[in-house]
């Protein structure tokens, strides 16, 4: 080894040629090291949604809320790569043709997204031309586990495990990936005919989860006691806000490599930074985007919520969310009204959904992610129209943004509805009402899981915002489902 | 660059190499199909075992009359409330 070093230095020059496969394997191991971080941050969305979800539960059920965000990733990484990666690869005019004809930057990916193919095995050559780096396979998993996370949190404490783990892998691995491959890629008919324009996925991941969610809530029902007889929503109290904020402080921490991931690099073939649709974008704009999102998105939830912790922190999320289709061209002003305006809407349409629509959302996911996905693709329309997406330069539009929402409401509403509906049907969507009102960690774990701590009555607060013991109103609610799983309440 | 050491030799040996065979061949249908087989029973041992561990909480549930009457204030049993 030593000699072949000394050999090596004391080589001639190296001839352009040698310049050439150098700079390339260096821009090659640039874009495998770029990937991979991302990968690695956007664990911390999941660590948060895990503690955020944990710590909204009430204490019966913090192992059985923790074990679906945890599961989502044993039942979504198989799914996305036998199935899920296929469909962005070979879907993006809608459905597979023969040799993948439309006009996407890479030929042949199509055949680069099945199992078997050399893009998803050990490859060594790998490179974005050629051979698929798995590790860009890898970032979109990561954002495949994002949507099952989000819907995640609007079902715990009365949703079956086994539920939730179908319903993740249909949507984290056929619904929002489908959808990604029609609006965000660089072949996508949306993106190449009416120039959708949804840069960091407010809506193909947001909005999408949410509104598949939206759709699993309704056959799903309220939790036990969640509405008096009046329909009034009463509210359950986390066991752990600690650890719900510090959740959404790790989300917050992921989005910026989410952010990272949805950017393309490989400088020997493109001149620069790229969005999804190839389109050029700088990593400043978009973090600058995301960062006074924030800001504008705490301040917006702050204030419509008067002070609500919970709604702060949410509405911070609903901002960045809000200005996240179009980050790659907002100036940071405009981004910073606009999440402010998102940060309200979430707070505004979260009270709504809960007390009007009378569905139970335990953590605002709908509102948060499903809302504020439709509203930042709707903005883009507004405030970006005209900007030039994809490959084929098609100017945003607010027609085409129109195109892309009335495309991806009823591919993500109508699976979440049908298959939660089926489930039902057959009893396994929800657990029994005695499980449900004992807890879930006994029945599924055989476990409390603070043993050390002494046991506390359970609190609810009333419509008109007392603070009571829940047993009575518990025991009340679950006779008037006479052992049956609950249902929306009708005023 | 690499001609000094045996890197092109090597990276095509390494190349080559697959666990059961290079892509679209037999070794690696086998290994996907195998694969395809443990996810969809791995859904399928989910679904089944959980219904058997509610069922079987519920029963039992039911069976001790816990929730016939209102719960104790203060109760140590993990009963609604708990």
């Amino acid at each position: 080894m030593l000699s072949s070093l000394f050999s090596l230095l004391a080589q001639e020059a190296p001839t352009l040629e040698d310049l050439k496969k150098q700079i390339d394997l260096d821009s090659l191991v640039l874009l495998e090291v770029y990937y991979f971080y991302t990968v690695v941050v956007m664990w911390l969305i999941h660590v948060g949604f895990m503690a955020y979800e944990a710590g909204v539960s009430r204490r019966k059920n913090l192992m059985s809320t923790a074990m679906k965000n945890i599961l989502t990733i044993a039942v979504v990484t198989p799914t996305f790569y036998y199935f899920g990666w296929y469909i962005y690869g070979c879907f993006e005019e809608g459905w597979p043709k023969s040799g993948h004809d439309s006009p996407d930057a890479f030929p042949g990916f199509c055949g680069l997204t099945a199992p078997w193919s050399s893009g998803l095995g050990p490859n060594m050559e790998s490179n974005l031309t050629g051979h698929l780096s798995l590790v860009f396979f890898l970032a979109f998993l990561l954002f495949s586990w994002t949507t099952g996370s989000i819907m995640s949190g609007a079902v715990i404490e009365r949703i079956r495990l086994s539920a939730y783990l179908l319903l993740t892998v249909t949507l984290g691995s056929v619904v929002w990936i489908m959808d990604a491959a029609w609006g965000w890629s660089s072949g996508g008919w949306l993106t190449t005919r009416y120039g959708f324009h949804d840069s960091i996925a407010s809506l193909v991941v947001h909005g999408v989860a949410g509104a598949f969610a939206f759709g699993v809530l309704l056959n799903l029902g309220p939790r036990i006691g969640k509405y008096d007889v009046l329909g009034r929503a009463r509210s359950f109290r986390p066991h752990n806000t600690h650890m719900t904020l510090m959740g959404l402080m790790l989300i917050f921490t992921g989005f910026y490599g989410f952010y990272a991931a949805c950017l393309f690099i490989q400088s020997t073939i493109f001149p620069g930074w790229l969005n999804i649709y190839l389109s050029p974008t700088t990593l400043g704009a978009i973090a600058m985007v995301i960062t006074i999102g924030f800001a504008g998105g705490f301040t917006g939830g702050w204030f419509a919520s008067k002070g609500d912790p919970f709604w702060t922190l949410s509405g911070g999320l609903a901002g960045v969310i809000s200005v996240s289709a179009g980050a790659d061209v907002y100036h940071p002003s405009l981004a910073y009204l606009l999440a402010t305006s998102g940060g309200m809407l979430a707070v505004w349409s979260g009270g709504y959904i809960e007390k009007k629509l009378r569905v139970d959302d335990a953590v605002g996911a709908v509102a948060v992610h499903g809302v504020c996905g439709f509203y930042g693709v709707f903005l883009v329309g507004i405030f970006a129209g005209g900007y030039p997406t994809g490959i084929n330069n098609i100017p945003v539009s607010f027609g085409g943004q129109l195109m892309g929402m009335m495309a991806f409401l009823p591919l993500a509403f109508l699976p979440g509805y049908i298959l939660s509906w089926i489930l039902k049907k057959f009893n396994l969507l929800r657990v029994p009402p005695e499980v449900e009102l004992e807890g879930l960690d006994l029945a599924e774990f055989g476990q409390d899981f603070y043993p050390e701590f002494e046991r506390v009555p359970e609190i609810i607060i009333t419509p008109d915002g007392q603070e009571v013991d829940s047993a009575d109103i518990l025991l009340e609610a679950y006779a008037a489902t006479n052992g049956k799983p609950t249902t929306r309440v009708e005023a | 660059m690499f001609d000094t050491f045996p890197y092109d030799e090597w990276g095509d040996t390494v190349t080559d190499f697959w666990t059961w065979g290079p892509a679209n061949s037999t070794g690696t249908y086998i290994l996907t199909v195998l694969g395809c087989i443990l996810m969809v029973g791995s859904l399928i041992g989910w679904v089944w075992l959980e219904k058997q561990k509610l069922e079987r909480q519920a029963a039992a549930l039911r069976a001790s009359g816990a929730f016939d009457q209102p719960a104790q204030t203060g109760s140590q049993t993990m009963g609604p409330g708990a």
